[in-house]
């Protein structure tokens, strides 16, 4: 019964942390531009996600490893640090652009100048990641991220038509915009995967002390949890099809995704909508600051974890303080977070597959995992998803700059 | 080594070329242009719509708006700064015009977003604005 009553929260936590500000950007620009034909991409970010999570949640629980552990041993110091470099970079312009999206959400509520809220932001997430301990820090923003689910209700009210919708879940290609349209399924695929949310699932499993006996648990969050909070991708791409796709309106704003809600439940949807925005971002906010840390210290070797006190691990703390000094830095500078999200989305699926490839090698690795290495449904599945990858992460930049960003 | 150590600063360089792509002297980038004010006033009437029917937060119309306004007016500049063909000049001529009015009527619904009848103003006007940015466009 207990175990049963931590897999509903966790999966209650997964579902409001799902969504992050690429998906709030991706799919409502992928429902305005093509209305229901880009649903697919959902469903394959989202399996993506899931194998990658459960993997990397085994490998750690089983080895006590977590991803940057097993990058460096599988790939060696020099190949490892370019694969941290990048993945730091990249955790940077996520993490500026989820404290410049939740500054944003703020500014929408209460018209204060964005340069206070910014600071706001920063020193109010400070403060939690320092004092709120890590399971603490999951619930907290995962439950308060489920206000989001009030586009789930938009998406049904709004009466789209099913049959449409069932269609868009069919893989299909278009033959014209065909570039703007394989932009978009890129985005949207790589707003699902992006690898701060594996970092941080794989060190919560040791933040969390689970052991063998909670393989089961791991697989139950990654499968249901992930899987749930597609659903909220999926609504989001469905009421943004219904809104904005017929007046052609471009979104640019995380207003505008608000807007969606306000068109189907008025205000209350509108203040829902801003409020599970808000923890959504500044839950990704908290995971993109930890997962660097983390990652810095599991390569370095220093000691890590929120489970330890901050003058136990004081480099580990140190590292994620400066993510935030330096995220804030960013912002400050009057960069606007949808365009900072598109790139950060697009460069964190180029550097995807040197990731997941030692979690993938380590995962079969029976020497290493005993019997709980991949099984053969298990490998075949994480050999295609290394395929999929691969073949996203090499047209993202090219289709970036052949659209312009999307723009065109 | 001099290539390993320019290698961070190519990275760098990389990351930060398409932040500065936004030329847009070709008619492809004109019509994107003047799409993008389509859209503006197709938003800027929605949220006129809900403000009409008193669907909305008085601090949304004014953050929000503002972000509308400001971007037909950086739209309108684009516009105007960037080299053209001669035959482009009209249509950008007319567009810039467009976007000042629709600029000047999200403008009019974030000062009052409680007067309803000035929202109702504001969205049938919007609405044309953006049939006609929408016709410009695809002419081009």
């Amino acid at each position: 019964m207990k175990k049963l009553f931590q897999l509903a929260l966790g999966i209650i936590a997964a579902i409001g942390g799902f969504v992050d500000i690429g998906e709030l950007v991706f799919n409502t620009q992928a429902g305005a531009d093509f209305r229901y034909q880009l649903l697919w991409a959902v469903p394959v970010g989202v399996i993506g996600i899931v194998v990658f999570a459960e993997m990397t949640g085994r490998v750690a629980t089983v080895s006590g490893r977590p991803v940057f552990d097993v990058v460096r041993m599988r790939m060696g110091l020099n190949v490892g640090l370019v694969t941290l470099v990048a993945s730091l970079l990249i955790n940077l312009l996520t993490l500026a652009a989820e404290v410049g999206g939740a500054a944003i959400v703020l500014q929408l509520l209460f018209d204060v100048n964005v340069s206070t809220l910014i600071l706001l932001v920063v020193v109010a997430l400070v403060l939690i990641v320092y004092f709120v301990p890590f399971g603490g820090i999951e619930r907290i923003f995962g439950y308060l991220g489920c206000a989001l689910l009030v586009y789930v209700a938009a998406a049904v009210h709004l009466k789209p038509d099913w049959h449409q919708v069932g269609q868009g879940l069919i893989p299909s290609w278009r033959s014209s915009s065909t570039a703007l349209y394989a932009y978009f399924v890129v985005g949207v695929i790589g707003a699902a995967l992006v690898p701060y949310e594996v970092y941080f699932y794989s060190s919560g499993a040791i933040e969390d002390r689970w052991t063998v006996k909670d393989l089961g648990l791991n697989r139950a969050n990654a499968i249901l949890g992930f899987t749930l909070g597609g659903i909220l991708s999926i609504a989001l791409i469905v009421v943004a099809g219904e809104v904005f796709f017929d007046p052609q309106i471009q979104p640019g704003y995380l207003g505008t995704t608000a807007l969606g809600a306000q068109r189907a439940f008025g205000e209350a949807g509108l203040v829902l909508a801003l409020l599970g925005m808000l923890f959504a971002v500044g839950g990704a906010a908290v995971e993109c600051a930890t997962s660097g840390a983390y990652t810095l210290a599991q390569f370095a070797g220093w000691e890590w974890g929120k489970y330890r006190r901050p003058r136990e691990a004081p480099r580990f703390t140190l590292a994620w303080l400066a993510f935030f000094a330096l995220a804030f830095v960013i912002v400050e500078t009057g960069v606007d977070p949808v365009l900072l999200t598109e790139y950060a989305v697009i460069l964190s699926v180029v550097a995807l597959p040197m990731t997941y490839l030692p979690v993938l090698l380590i995962a079969r690795d029976r020497t290493f995992m005993g019997e709980h290495a991949n099984g053969k449904f298990a490998a075949t599945l994480g050999w295609l998803y290394f395929v999929i990858i691969l073949v996203v992460a090499l047209a993202a930049i090219p289709l970036m700059l052949i659209t312009d960003g999307g723009a065109s | 080594m001099p290539s390993r150590a320019l290698a961070p600063l190519v990275v760098l360089i990389a990351l930060a070329m398409p932040l500065t792509a936004c030329g847009r002297a070709s008619s492809t980038g004109v019509q994107a242009g003047i799409k993008q004010l389509a859209s503006i006033s197709a938003e800027g009437a929605l949220m006129a719509d809900d403000v009409a029917r008193r669907r909305s937060k008085v601090t949304f119309v004014r953050v929000h708006g503002a972000e509308l306004s400001a971007q037909a007016e950086h739209e309108a500049e684009k516009l105007n700064d960037d080299p053209v063909a001669p035959r482009l000049k009209q249509p950008i001529h007319t567009a810039i015009e467009l976007s000042a009015d629709i600029g000047g009527a999200i403008d009019d619904l974030r000062v009052s977003p409680q007067d309803r009848h000035q929202a109702l103003e504001s969205k049938r006007k919007l609405l044309h604005w953006a049939e006609e940015a929408g016709k410009l466009a695809e002419e081009l």
